[in-house]
């Protein structure tokens, strides 16, 4: 995620920002924008890569999975 | 009834009442006297319900002294969390937002102990949304550590933690989508457990994230933990997988630890992050009392803390976003700072993100599963420092995320966190025992082996003319080489 200048939006967090609805916030929090999308692009990353996906959901009651 | 009664537990009350030495009214008087002397300085509580409260201790005093006690919590006061719903109360959930919110119906939860017959006090204080933290924008004062105010008593159900802590109420009730009940039980040297997923209705409490919520009691022993678990379950439990033999949640409560198979979960502090050298000191320790009780504890592995800690985030965020999205976008300036940072990540991820993590989870949960073949219960850090400072933020940043409780709201085993020893500022260290789903009777054991074993539970701030400044540091130091001796 490129840094975010709050004078000169990054695009593609001011793009994903509008067409989420956080004109307002754009506009009156510009570094809790980058932070949020900053925070959500390091916890993507973070997520380890998926081999099996043969059972892909969560059990839908805790201990019935399999 | 002579002595101080603001350090009874549940149990003790139900006994006194029993052989009526104590009156409910008395003690509610005694606990509201506590908290209106002390809570300016604590801030566990945002409200007290005086005249409910004791309406419902003289109604109890009635039932109790006629021979028709309901059972082990009736007469007992207790605090709840402000994110779930009292009737006729607003739910403000710590925010600006919300302070307009009344609650038309109790919460299940609420009804659940009502209908058992404990005694709601008044609505205590949270990070904002169970999301926030410590910060000056909040509408209400947030919570400080009773022991010393100068320091954090952890979150986000912060003011049940204090208020327990700080001999306010016996038992709090609060929730926790990423360690909101352990951390502040951890911190102010309490006990709070996190049930299975499932175990607990949420109807009433207001969500974080709607897979990973879990409402939970928070007492100052594990023995009133297991009589409030009971209660909150109400009959509820009877539609789940819990304990197919119809079991108390303490039926095994006074069988200690031999034979109990303990697996250590080191790598999380010893290897996925490195916790400070006291509490790892501490957990060490934890596993060699419950060696010498009788228990085999072996080394496990799960899967790494940093990606079972992300896999949670991604969810978390990616589901809270859909509860906060339409305030976020008209009233971004009514959220504190540091909620609004925390809550609008999700804005920024797919729908790919939150089913790559749901894909992810599941393959967490079956490591977690594997393991429980061969072990009853794991242990391991549940926060990775010491409490720190309150007002350095800096701090508050960098060690909230250093933690081993989220990766049990993934995968939704029952999680409890309790006092494991002093740091050096004489401050409560924490332990985490995690057990099988729906088999909080094991867990509850091990906790309670430990528990008689160490008796931390018996140390209490003092909260006299001292105001709220806890023992000594002598007396702190002099316990902890007292306890880990």
């Amino acid at each position: 995620m490129p840094d975010y200048d709050p004078a000169k939006p990054d695009p593609d967090v001011l793009a994903l920002a509008l067409a989420a609805g956080l004109e307002k916030a754009v506009s009156k929090f510009p570094d809790d924008v980058r932070a949020a999308a900053q925070a959500a692009a390091q916890d993507r990353d973070e997520m380890p890569d998926i081999g099996n996906t043969e059972r892909p959901w969560p059990p839908m009651r805790m201990g019935s999975g399999r | 009834m002579s002595g101080d009664l603001n350090w009874l537990t549940a149990t003790e009350i139900g006994a006194a009442y029993a052989a009526r030495r104590l009156s409910p009214v008395d003690l509610v008087r005694a606990l509201i006297n506590r908290i209106e002397a002390h809570n300016p300085r604590i801030g566990a509580f945002i409200n007290i319900d005086t005249e409910g409260a004791l309406a419902a201790a003289r109604e109890a005093e009635r039932e109790i002294f006629a021979g028709r006690a309901r059972g082990p919590l009736h007469g007992v006061p207790f605090g709840s969390k402000d994110n779930i719903d009292v009737a006729g109360q607003p739910t403000t959930c710590h925010s600006k937002i919300l302070l307009d919110n009344v609650a038309r119906n109790d919460a299940k939860v609420i009804g659940h102990l009502r209908a058992s017959g404990a005694i709601l006090l008044g609505k205590q204080a949270l990070h904002e949304f169970a999301f926030g933290g410590p910060c000056d924008e909040l509408p209400f004062p947030y919570a400080r550590h009773p022991w010393n105010t100068a320091y954090h008593p952890g979150g986000s159900s912060s003011g049940s933690g204090a208020a327990l802590a700080a001999g306010f109420v016996p038992l709090s009730l609060g929730t926790d989508a990423g360690g909101s009940i352990r951390n502040p039980a951890g911190n102010c040297g309490v006990v709070g457990l996190k049930p299975t997923y499932g175990l607990l209705p949420l109807r009433g409490v207001f969500p974080v994230s709607f897979t990973l919520d879990h409402v939970g009691p928070m007492a100052r022993s594990v023995n009133d933990i297991a009589l409030m678990l009971d209660a909150l379950a109400g009959g509820d439990a009877a539609g789940t997988d819990r304990d197919a033999a119809g079991r108390r949640s303490g039926a095994d409560l006074e069988r200690g630890a031999r034979g109990l198979r303990i697996g250590f979960v080191r790598h999380f502090h010893d290897g996925d992050m490195i916790a400070d050298p006291e509490v790892g000191t501490a957990l060490d320790e934890v596993a060699r009392v419950l060696e010498r009780d009788g228990a085999i504890v072996t080394d496990v592995r799960l899967p790494r803390l940093q990606e079972l800690a992300a896999v949670q985030r991604v969810i978390l965020l990616a589901e809270t976003w859909a509860v906060h999205r339409k305030w976020l976008c008209e009233r971004p300036g009514d959220y504190t700072t540091p909620t609004r940072r925390k809550v609008m990540p999700g804005a920024f991820l797919t729908a790919g993100d939150h089913l790559h993590a749901q894909q992810c989870r599941r393959q967490m949960i079956d490591a977690v599963e594997d393991v429980f073949r061969d072990v009853d219960v794991l242990l391991t850090a549940s926060g990775m420092d010491a409490p720190f400072r309150i007002d350095d933020a800096a701090g508050l940043a960098r060690t909230y995320p250093r933690q081993g409780r989220s990766p049990f709201n993934l995968t939704g085993h029952p999680a409890l966190a309790m006092m494991s020893g002093l740091s050096k500022s004489g401050l409560p260290l924490s332990v985490q025992f995690v057990g099988r789903a729906f088999d909080e009777a094991t867990l509850l054991r091990a906790a309670a082996a430990y528990e008689r074993a160490t008796n931390w539970c018996a140390y209490q701030p003092r909260m006299n003319e001292q105001a709220a400044s806890g023992a000594s540091t002598a007396e702190r130091q002099h316990l902890h080489a007292t306890a880990v001796g």
